[in-house]
């Protein structure tokens, strides 16, 4: 309910209340309610029709809110229905009651036994009335009488006696109304008016001519309206008291022929029957009033009743609103308060500032709702922490190198990381969720882990090696058909068991030595091929001597055919012997090859020096140097490097010997160039790399990957020895490697990147860099 | 008279205006109205049983006025009271502050109500020669003087309701 609307209620109300106190007072005759009687009684009933309305509006609100199930308002219609029905049933009761009682009683009041009383006790003053008025006519007959034949002067003695024996006035008038003679008591007092007021009218002349005369009762009229028209009748006191007096008029009994004359009679009422009818006049004129007005007085009782009830009903319906409303509105708090935090708002919520019960249950409810709060933000916090703490764990897992692969009791992959994708060669989308056997390469993979978990099992089993939680296991694994590299991928993979605590699982680490083994068959090869050069270079000089022997001495003896052909076989014979020397030597200083000595070095003057051997100082040169200036200098031998560069740039050239004739021409770059670089410790270092590109066919990609091993070659008469001779030496220099085709495919560069500069060359680059 | 007997029949609920002139005189200007009415069975009781009943005649003239609201010349009510008195047995009636006739039967107390005397309803002042005013002229029964319980009951009880139509004529003023 809003404010308006309460505050009118109770404005209403108090009005209603005043009204309806005025209302009761205005029963009662007082004058001046009696004249605003009507517009009080209109004004009430705009009151109520107010009330009603807003009564109505109230009703229509909750039954709208109830309707549409709007929170609160079921509460709210059932205070509001009690407390109506508290107010209103007790009103009922007690208008009932009055209204029967009401109806009853005015009706009692009013009974045919006073009424006949009242006509009787009428009847009976007139009838006094009336005989006093025929005991006057008689005597103004009997006067008239007396008078017949006398003269004014007689007249006036005998009306003088008249008056005295007790008559108010006695006048005696020609026929046209001409005073002729008169006496009177206020005359004789001195006060009043004179005696005009009381002469008779023509009509009450024209009357008295006829049988009869003319005799009247007085004076009874004026009671409500003293001042002008009353005058004739308040020049005796005892006349204003009572009002009443009687007149006669007769015509006196002249002889005919006389004009005739007339005689008026008046006397006042004695006072006691005046009073007394008068009294019984008023009351009876009360009655009769009230008697008519008795259907009026039920309907106004009634209609105040109606009112009243009314007011009442809608004064109990707006008290319910507010009383309800009032009650309802910390319930209404509190469940609006849990609905929030059902549905998680653990604000505060306003409190009820009373003392009562309801006022300690919205105070709790708040402290309930602040316990809730501080558990939630500590819950909040913990699951933050936990999540970061995830995150990072994540974050180690999927940049670590090893691939890691979680797999759950079904031996279906529950987490990797992207190592693991890599190593594998498997999309991320392919392994989740999926057994590993049903991925598509990862068969062998699958099933060399299985049989490990399974051994592992057994092992357990048996009792068995109870200090090693894992196993640990070499895994090849077949390149993908589809993949131009058809070299297996050789794995380390270490297995173990998840606790059953974390939820029994599995989980596989492994790391891809493809190139741990590939370094170990280039030590092999080297001590194969140091020992095969020892065993075979010994026994070439006998052969090649004994071969020079048998020509020297046997070619004058032969024939001169046989000596041709003697001298071709032995000519092979030396000759091939001579190739399988310098192959020997070449396995020799592959195997044999000296260490390095290192020194400060110009990497761009020694390029410089071989390639005066190899360019022509013209445009048919093929090979261009990009040489970095200021390129710091680096420890290393240079002999050996120089040999790093003929080798690189033989290689280089041969690959373009290769290309079709209609390709682009053939380009040879030589680039230096300084490399900056953040090393683990955080401080910065600065390397040196050397790269050699060319635009030939580039490597085959079956030599890619195995292009520092010995005797790997795409070439026809090639030993295979010159990339490993390079990756020795620049290992020797403790640089980096790496050989790869260029990105647009066409050609292959050869990069070498040296890690040690010269103290004062490395300082004098942080000088520059400074 | 068979006239007569129609106007009385059609006023046997109301009050019926027959005559409504008004004359130009050199006190000022009168109205000259006979009013046609009969008591019901119930009033007559009532005034019968020494209850006064009153009458009001109220009379309004307006000028219009093109441009304004209309002009209200006069305005004025005269309530004329009728009563019975019960002990003398004859009826009083009488402009209400002013001096009151008295009849011995109802027929004539009511003949003085229904043909009452000129009355000045205007001094020469208030209307303009050559003027033509809107006149209102009504007569009730006036309530304002019943005790409150049957002013009440009056509320709803065509018994107590007597009054006329609105009468609306113009007059020229002379």
């Amino acid at each position: 309910m809003t404010k308006v609307l309460r505050y009118a209620l109770v404005v209403g109300s108090a009005i209603a209340l005043i009204l309806l106190f005025l209302l009761a007072s205005a029963s009662d005759n007082s004058s001046f309610l009696d004249r605003y009687f009507s517009v009080l009684l209109g004004v009430t009933v705009t009151v109520a029709a107010v009330m009603l309305l807003l009564v109505i509006v109230n009703l229509a609100r909750l039954y709208s809110r109830y309707k549409a199930g709007r929170f609160g308002s079921r509460l709210m219609a059932r205070l509001v229905l009690l407390f109506a029905g508290i107010g209103i049933l007790p009103g009922l009761v007690i208008f009932m009651v009055s209204v029967m009682f009401v109806s009853h009683s005015i009706e009692s009041w009013f009974d045919v036994k006073i009424e006949a009383a009242l006509d009787s006790g009428l009847k009976l003053g007139q009838a006094a009335v009336d005989e006093a008025l025929s005991d006057l006519g008689a005597s103004a007959t009997t006067i008239a009488t007396t008078l017949a034949g006398q003269g004014d002067e007689g007249a006036r003695i005998v009306l003088a006696r008249t008056v005295d024996d007790g008559m108010q006035s006695a006048m005696l008038l020609s026929a046209d109304g001409k005073l002729l003679a008169t006496a009177g008591e206020e005359r004789r007092a001195g006060i009043g008016p004179g005696p005009d007021s009381d002469l008779p009218t023509a009509q009450m002349l024209k009357q008295a001519a006829m049988p009869g005369g003319y005799a009247r009762t007085e004076g009874a009229s004026g009671r409500d309206f003293h001042g002008n028209g009353g005058a004739g009748e308040e020049h005796n006191g005892l006349d204003a008291a009572t009002g009443l007096r009687l007149r006669v008029v007769v015509i006196v009994p002249d002889p005919p022929g006389v004009a005739p004359r007339y005689l008026q009679l008046m006397q006042g009422v004695p006072v006691n029957l005046a009073s007394n009818a008068e009294v019984l006049s008023t009351a009876y004129t009360e009655y009769r009033e009230r008697s008519e007005s008795r259907t009026g007085l039920r309907k106004m009782y009634i209609g105040s009743l109606i009112l009243t009830l009314l007011l009442a009903i809608f004064g109990a319906i707006g008290g319910a609103f507010l009383i309800a409303s009032n009650l309802a509105q910390p319930l209404l708090v509190l469940a609006e308060g849990t609905r929030a935090v059902a549905e998680g708002d653990l604000s505060p919520r306003p409190i009820v500032e009373t003392n009562d019960e309801l006022g300690t249950l919205t105070q709790s409810f708040n402290a309930m709702t602040g316990q809730l709060f501080e558990a939630r933000s500590a819950v909040e916090r913990n699951r933050a922490a936990l999540e970061s703490a995830k995150a990072h764990l994540e974050s180690v897992l999927a940049n670590m190198s090893a691939g890691v692969i979680v797999l759950d009791a079904d031996g279906l992959v529950v987490n990797s990381n992207d190592a693991a994708h890599r190593i594998l060669q498997v999309g991320i989308a392919a392994l989740a969720g999926r057994p590993l056997v049903a991925i598509e390469g990862l068969e062998a993979f699958a099933g060399a882990v299985t049989r490990a978990f399974s051994a592992q099992s057994a092992q357990s089993a048996a009792g068995r090696r109870r200090d090693r939680s894992y196993w640990q296991q070499q895994i090849e694994i077949p390149r993908r058909p589809g993949t131009e590299d058809d070299h297996d991928i050789t794995l380390l993979a270490r297995g173990s068991r998840l606790p059953v605590g974390v939820g029994s699982g599995f989980i596989v680490v492994f790391d891809d030595i493809s190139d741990v083994i590939s370094a170990q068959r280039s030590v092999a090869w080297g001590e194969v091929a140091r020992r095969l050069a020892h065993e075979i270079k010994n026994p070439l000089t006998p052969i090649q001597l004994s071969a020079e022997r048998m020509q020297m001495k046997l070619a004058d003896r032969l024939d001169p055919q046989g000596a041709e052909l003697l001298r071709k076989g032995t000519d092979t014979i030396v000759n091939q012997v001579d190739a399988m020397k310098r192959m020997v030597d070449d396995f020799r200083d592959y195997a044999k090859a000296p260490p390095a000595v290192l020194s400060p070095l110009d990497l761009n003057d020694l390029i410089e020096q071989i390639l005066n051997l190899y360019l022509a100082e013209d445009d048919s040169d093929v090979i261009h140097a990009v040489l970095a200036p200021n390129l710091p200098k680096v420890m290393g031998d240079p002999t050996q490097l120089r040999q790093v560069i003929h080798n690189l740039l033989q290689n280089a050239q041969d690959a373009l010997a290769d290309r079709p004739p209609q390709d682009a021409e053939a380009r040879v770059d030589v680039v230096t160039e300084a490399i900056h670089y953040v090393g683990a410790d955080g401080g910065t270092g600065t390397a040196v790399r050397l790269a050699i590109v060319d635009n030939g066919p580039g490597f085959a990609p079956k030599i890619l990957s195995r292009a520092f091993e010995p005797y790997v070659t795409s070439k026809v008469r090639g030993t295979g020895l010159g990339l490993p001779m390079v990756k020795k030496i620049v290992d020797e220099h403790g640089g980096r490697i790496e050989v790869a085709n260029r990105s647009d495919g066409s050609g292959a560069s050869v990069s070498i990147l040296l890690l040690k500069l010269a103290p004062e060359a490395n300082l004098a680059a942080n000088l520059e860099d400074a | 008279m068979l006239v007569l007997a129609c106007v009385t029949a059609q006023a046997a609920d109301g009050i019926d205006i027959t005559r409504n002139t008004i004359e130009s005189t050199e006190a000022g200007y009168r109205l000259d109205a006979v009013y046609a009415f009969d008591l019901n069975v119930g009033l007559q009781q009532a005034l019968q049983g020494g209850m006064p009943l009153y009458f009001t005649t109220e009379i309004e003239m307006t000028r219009p006025r093109w441009y304004w609201a209309d002009d209200r010349a006069v305005f004025t009510r005269r309530t004329v009271r009728l009563d019975y008195d019960v002990l003398a047995r004859v009826y009083h009636v009488g402009v209400v502050g002013s001096v009151q006739q008295t009849f011995d039967t109802l027929d004539e107390a009511l003949l003085a109500v229904k043909r009452q005397g000129r009355w000045l309803i205007a001094s020469r002042g208030d209307l303009k020669p050559g003027e033509s005013y809107n006149v209102t002229l009504r007569m009730f029964m006036d309530r304002e003087y019943l005790r409150k319980p049957l002013q009440i009951d009056a509320l709803n009880n065509s018994e107590w309701r007597l009054t006329s139509h609105k009468k609306t004529f113009t007059y020229r003023a002379e």
